[in-house]
């Protein structure tokens, strides 16, 4: 898997949001600004979200892996944000679930049957609860994208 | 070979992580199985030629093909438990 072509240090935020709407705008307005995804990108993704909810509960936290489909994204790219506060996000498959989610793994992906190792990475971290945690207690954009890019040549996708 | 169906929501992310660890972890204990992909909304016209689906988001008017609605393979929550009920259901022991 090609990294840099994914996960970049411009591309983590740490949020204060309101709500899920505030962190889908906040995501996608440095997303768009760089040019990664579609000014439609933002519609699509709430949408999706209304309609197959991507909130998952782990063992410890919760989290969410909103995503949209390919024809709104430019370049394919990984936002992730960690959130001040957890936000509301709909449980995946469970409508009558909530998850407050603290950490925001937004996926830009245009053509997943090549992008195994990208997610299998994403699935790995989620499934992690020292290094979810690490990533929480990172203290800037270059630390977070450090610990990811660890983790992936750990598991050499 | 046993045949499982993995769906989800838009088949742009999950269903292609849990294909890959269901293979994978099948694989570990020496079993062989066919997996493929699909939106939940596919399901229904392929389901027939599968032995079991598994799913993120629920599905229906899938007959009579056995489902397990489950994300245990993304959070890692109860993905034991599902490995054994996958087993169970294709009868693999």
């Amino acid at each position: 898997m090609n990294f840099d072509a994914f996960f970049s240090k411009d591309l983590v935020f740490f949020l204060n949001a309101s709500s899920q709407e505030d962190v889908f705008k906040q995501m996608f307005h440095r997303m768009y600004e760089q040019g990664y995804v579609k000014e439609s990108y933002l519609n699509a993704l709430s949408e999706r979200e209304k309609v197959y909810p991507t909130g998952i509960q782990t063992e410890h936290i919760g989290v969410a892996i909103p995503h949209t489909d390919s024809i709104h994204v430019n370049k394919e790219s990984i936002g992730v944000a960690v959130l001040e506060k957890p936000v509301s996000f709909i449980h995946m498959g469970m409508e009558e679930h909530t998850v407050e989610a603290e950490i925001i793994f937004m996926l830009a992906i245009q053509k997943p049957e090549r992008q195994l190792g990208v997610l299998q990475v994403i699935t790995g971290l989620i499934q992690n609860k020292v290094l979810l945690q690490s990533i929480q207690m990172a203290e800037n954009e270059a630390a977070v994208i450090a610990i990811i890019q660890e983790y992936s040549q750990k598991l050499n996708v | 070979m046993k045949r499982i169906l993995v769906a989800c929501g838009t088949a742009i992310a999950t269903s292609t992580v849990v294909a890959k660890k269901i293979e994978e972890v099948l694989g570990n204990k020496g079993y062989q199985v066919y997996v493929d992909q699909c939106k939940a909304a596919e399901a229904p016209s392929k389901a027939a030629n599968f032995d079991l689906i598994v799913t993120t988001t629920p599905v229906s008017g899938i007959g009579d093909v056995p489902v397990i609605q489950t994300v245990s393979f993304l959070s890692g929550v109860g993905m034991d438990q599902d490995i054994q009920k996958i087993m169970d259901i294709l009868g693999l022991e």
